[in-house]
């Protein structure tokens, strides 16, 4: 199931001319644009992140970036991934350098598996646990594996998109995409999950 | 279709739900291992969209407005700095022009009767100062 669609054609004009009126010193139109877009940012980030916190201090500074550089940003229909290439950039600097960065060191690291293993996603997500389980496992992965998982599984962007946003070319995000999944899938293992 | 190239076709995929070649299935009914691998990724994936996200902890159009407020006074304090620095940029090159003019003046021949030109220059407010043309030039 993705949890967010991208927007309709009637939307994504509305939301242009909001930007178009930001753009032009609107700090309500700003604002409406941010309580358009905000849910989306704060999964992103949530995921990214793995706690309320910091996943909250991104969003909002990621947001304070945007309102600064939104004068220079030549195409007002390309608002969203405008904001997410901002975010994902920030993210790689607040959080970068504190999570793994190397497959070696991710092999290296190993965590403890849960007391009760093997329990299936669908019993987990009964427990209401399967969320910190997820959480835990992205958090072990290098962060440039991380992004192209949470931008494609919780965003639903396509591989070109991804591309633009990561300054990737697009067999890179590619090829990350499927090392992240491998990877992802290999945590969930080390949890006691047997996806 | 080997091993390798099914796990590469099952990424591919969009959604991950049916295979897109008949290989791919042949190659899936064939190999238990696969079988068990792609299931897996599958079940990988499903829990990374399904599992739950924690609500939004604040609303940000309303908790931002007291950064946009500083952003937006920043960038007009910002704006004024260009606007004195270039104001003081363009004085001092009006000043330095009329300096220099005065120099050129003083370089140029003196008059015959030994005063500096300055001294010969009267200037007088609201007129501009008469152009003091060096001998040499002639007229």
């Amino acid at each position: 199931m993705n949890l967010l669609k991208r927007p309709r054609t009637g939307e994504r004009t509305n939301r242009t001319a909001l930007v178009r009126a930001a753009q032009a010193g609107d700090e309500r139109a700003f604002r409406a644009l941010v309580g358009e877009v905000q849910e989306r940012l704060w999964q992103v980030a949530r995921r990214l992140c793995g706690d309320d916190d910091r996943a909250a201090d991104l969003v909002q500074e990621s947001l304070i970036r945007a309102f600064r550089a939104l004068p220079r940003l030549r195409e007002p229909e390309r608002f969203m991934p405008w904001l997410l290439r901002i975010l994902n950039h920030l993210a790689t600097d607040m959080l970068g350098g504190r999570q793994a960065d190397s497959l070696e060191e991710l092999a290296e690291s190993g965590f403890e598996p849960l007391a009760d293993a093997s329990r299936s996603p669908e019993a987990l997500a009964e427990a209401a646990g399967l969320g910190e389980v997820i959480d835990r496992a992205l958090g072990r992965l290098p962060m440039a594996y991380r992004q192209p998982l949470v931008l494609r599984h919780v965003l639903d962007l396509s591989h070109d998109d991804m591309a633009q946003i990561l300054d990737l070319p697009v067999g890179t995000v590619k090829t990350r995409l499927f090392r992240g999944r491998e990877l992802l899938r290999e945590q969930l293992l080390k949890e006691g999950i047997r996806p | 279709m080997t091993c390798d190239d099914l796990r590469r076709a099952v990424h591919e995929q969009p959604e991950h739900s049916v295979l897109p070649e008949a290989a791919a299935r042949e190659h899936l009914d064939a190999c238990a291992l696969c079988r068990a691998w792609s299931s897996s990724i599958r079940s990988t994936i499903r829990a990374l969209e399904t599992a739950q996200i924690p609500a939004m902890p604040l609303d940000f159009s309303r908790s931002l407005a007291p950064a946009l407020v500083r952003a937006r006074r920043e960038r007009l304090a910002r704006r004024w700095r260009w606007a004195a620095a270039v104001l003081v940029l363009i004085a001092s090159t009006a000043g330095g022009w009329q300096i220099g003019r005065l120099l050129m003046v003083r370089e140029s021949a003196p008059p015959a009767d030994g005063q500096s030109t300055a001294q010969t220059m009267q200037i007088v407010p609201g007129q501009t100062p008469a152009r003091v043309v060096p001998a040499s030039l002639g007229r």
